[in-house]
């Protein structure tokens, strides 16, 4: 068998709830229980899509750097993504590099009238990003 | 002794009170409460010869989602008791480590109370929450050096309230991030540059006043406000502030702490305080409450990675709450929010 991981820890964790959780003793235990099960619920969703939207929030943030050059702000440039091996420890590396260097473009920029556009792309951005990794829980 | 059983805490507890009381005292049920990710929280019921009770056990376990100390919170409490705000009866404080490995404190129960405000009826809702923000201004009104809390909290000046809470929190969120906080960083640089005007009047700080760090009687009054262990000095309006920020409204943004409009709470909290609220001045702590939430739900991520703390509520802040008040946080300040938390306007 050649296993399929979320959905795997999805079914596990519906087992967590529909038959262990009843037959806990204790009201603490039935709760962090659950808890812990709606986590592993979460981490299936995380395992299924986290690098594919570590990789839209990295792409993203490159052309922000783009923008940002053509503008005329002075960046580092970021680490080019093809050269990571797309595991999710590997993605979010790169992922927190680039949000570092985000967050000293986005001082930059909020604190020109110049850079209004750019400073409004990343707010954009940020909202975006938001709302690609919502949770459910 | 690190983590203590049922039966650890039974023992050992009724050992301590029969100490105490010089009398006979059986721990006839023990059971722990979920939820409380700041302490481990346990209700015992005792036959103190003969006569039956009830009493909260908190101790300090080895990671908690709020870092502070025993003694703050139990100094909260024994101050606040004799007041007209409505607290759980401290009994004793104990610091001996080696009793049930770590310190702890007794309170008594509170007894045929709830918390959870979400199964209330909407004449419910109204009776408490007139409830919730007058009890709230009646905080405010009062003198803390009166009450005692200068023998245990730092007295901060009136216009270094706001700075000085700011630091502390920036500090949480930059020493415990695991990752970087875009969000956190915009919103820490635009309190920076934007500090409000000195506070009115020094108050008391519960902390952490919100739904759910309060007990009331399913068809009565607010019995017991709980959970003081972020209590300290400062300006009232934080308070204020946490009390209506949307991660309290559980779903329901058009009530504050699901439980009235806005502009009601802020009425009767007003009346009650004699206080006047200056929107700006609001807007600055509004902005704080998401950014203080945001550094606790950081840091109980922090401590489930890194620290001994493996409780899943922990894991459960630092993932879904962090979550949350970000966008929070987006829909105060973004120029392009469509403000859809109903949030603050200036």
């Amino acid at each position: 068998m050649i296993p399929y991981p979320a959905s795997g820890l999805k079914m596990l964790a519906e087992r967590v709830l529909g038959t262990v959780v009843p037959a806990l003793g204790s009201k603490y235990a039935m709760s962090d229980t659950a808890m812990l099960a709606m986590l592993v619920v979460a981490l299936a969703e995380e395992m299924e899509s986290g690098v594919a939207r570590r990789l839209e929030d990295i792409d993203a943030m490159s052309r922000l750097f783009q923008t940002a050059i053509e503008a005329g702000v002075e960046i580092s440039s970021a680490e080019p993504i093809s050269s990571v091996r797309q595991t999710l420890s590997a993605v979010n590396e790169i992922h927190d590099a680039m949000t570092e260097q985000l967050i000293v473009l986005h001082a930059q920029v909020e604190a020109s009238d110049d850079t209004i556009e750019l400073n409004h792309a990343i707010w954009k951005y940020l909202q975006e990003n938001a709302e690609r990794h919502k949770l459910a829980l | 002794m690190t983590q203590p059983t049922l039966e650890d805490v039974r023992r050992e507890v009724a050992t301590y009170l029969a100490g105490k009381w010089q009398t006979s005292v059986v721990v006839t049920a023990v059971e722990q409460i979920f939820g409380g990710a700041s302490r481990e929280t346990y209700l015992l019921q005792l036959d103190v010869a003969g006569a039956s009770r009830g009493v909260v056990l908190r101790r300090d376990p080895p990671s908690s989602l709020i870092d502070t100390e025993r003694s703050l919170e139990y100094g909260a409490y024994a101050a606040i008791y004799p007041t007209s705000i409505p607290v759980p009866e401290p009994l004793f404080l104990e610091n001996d480590e080696s009793i049930l490995g770590g310190s702890f404190s007794i309170m008594g129960e509170v007894a045929n109370a709830v918390s959870d405000v979400t199964v209330l009826s909407a004449e419910g809702r109204q009776r408490i929450g007139e409830q919730k923000w007058r009890l709230l201004g009646d905080l405010a009104d009062m003198d803390p050096i009166q009450l005692g809390f200068d023998e245990f909290c730092r007295v901060p000046e009136l216009d270094r309230c706001a700075a000085e809470q700011l630091s502390y929190w920036r500090s949480v969120i930059e020493t415990d991030e695991i990752h970087p906080q875009p969000v956190a960083a915009a919103a820490l640089r635009w309190l920076e540059h934007n500090l409000p005007a000195p506070a009115q009047k020094l108050a008391v700080v519960h902390g952490d006043y919100r739904s759910g760090n309060f007990l009331y009687e399913p068809e009565g009054d607010i019995t017991g406000v709980l959970d003081w262990e972020m209590s300290h000095l400062g300006d009232p309006l934080e308070d204020l502030a946490w009390s209506l920020d949307p991660l309290w409204c559980w779903g329901n943004t058009e009530l504050a702490g699901n439980l009235l409009p806005h502009d009601e709470a802020i009425a009767i909290w007003e009346r009650a305080s004699g206080l006047t609220l200056n929107r700006q001045d609001f807007y600055w702590w509004r902005v704080f409450a998401a950014v203080k939430g945001l550094a606790i739900w950081v840091s109980s991520s922090e401590d489930f990675h890194n620290g001994a703390g493996k409780q899943s509520i922990l894991a459960y802040a630092g993932w879904a709450m962090t979550d949350r008040q970000n966008r929070i946080l987006l829909d105060y300040l973004s120029p392009l929010s469509t403000r859809q938390f109903g949030g603050p306007r200036l």
